[in-house]
């Protein structure tokens, strides 16, 4: 066992669920398992529906539910592919030295990208700067976000 | 540096329209102790932040705290 400091936890095996702590911690002193390296992730949208990319974090307070509940169509798309990139993005921030997390990363980044520049050419601008790119200027152009059809149940 | 989006983050669908209940959600978020107030704190703790993990979560977590909700 390392007696010199707790910073690290030699087993990286523990399962999904689990996360590392220091072996040898403090007293007294109430701590957080950190996340381990590559760990599980749910396809978009399941995790944009259970609002974690990861199962392992998707801890059961309240009603479990992993499948998807959310309807399909362009925007739910594009909303759950940037989601990923958000919780990759953020995974990434404590854990920035997971090749494989990094790799999702950047084709995640790439799929938001085209997703969203085929939803603005379809549906209209989503940013004030892709306004300009257009043979009109529709950024005024209806629906706003508060006004969407699938807001309203019918 | 706020630049906006227009749509939302996640789908939502209103079953029971509720100004009341609307009138408390929002002072949740634009109220005293409200999300824009808990953003606005995440970002300037980065400033005293030692750590490269943590000022890149504090950035994230500041930025993307206050705009879960409908604008």
């Amino acid at each position: 066992m390392n007696m010199e400091n707790g910073s690290s936890c030699p087993m990286q095996s523990c399962p999904d669920h689990s996360g590392t702590m220091p072996p040898c911690a403090g007293l007294a002193v109430p701590y957080v398992p950190f996340q381990q390296d590559n760990p599980q992730k749910y396809a978009q949208a399941e995790a944009l529906s259970n609002g974690t990319l990861f199962p392992g974090l998707n801890l059961p307070f309240h009603l479990k539910t992993e499948g998807s509940t959310l309807p399909t169509n362009p925007l739910v798309d594009l909303q759950a592919l940037e989601f990923v990139v958000l919780e990759l993005g953020m995974y990434l921030d404590t854990h920035p030295d997971d090749a494989e997390a990094f790799t999702m990363f950047k084709q995640y980044a790439a799929m938001e990208k085209s997703a969203k520049a085929a939803y603005e050419a379809k549906f209209g601008p989503l940013m004030k700067s892709s306004a300009a790119s257009g043979d009109s200027y529709r950024w005024l152009q209806e629906p706003w976000p508060w006004n969407y059809q699938q807001n309203e149940v019918k | 540096m706020f630049i906006y989006e227009k749509k939302l983050q996640f789908p939502v669908k209103i079953a029971t329209p509720n100004p009341k209940l609307a009138s408390f959600i929002i002072s949740q978020y634009g109220g005293p102790d409200g999300e824009l107030g808990a953003s606005m704190r995440y970002l300037s703790q980065r400033y005293a932040m030692p750590y490269a993990e943590a000022k890149g979560v504090l950035t994230d977590i500041g930025t993307e705290e206050p705009f879960c909700t409908v604008f």
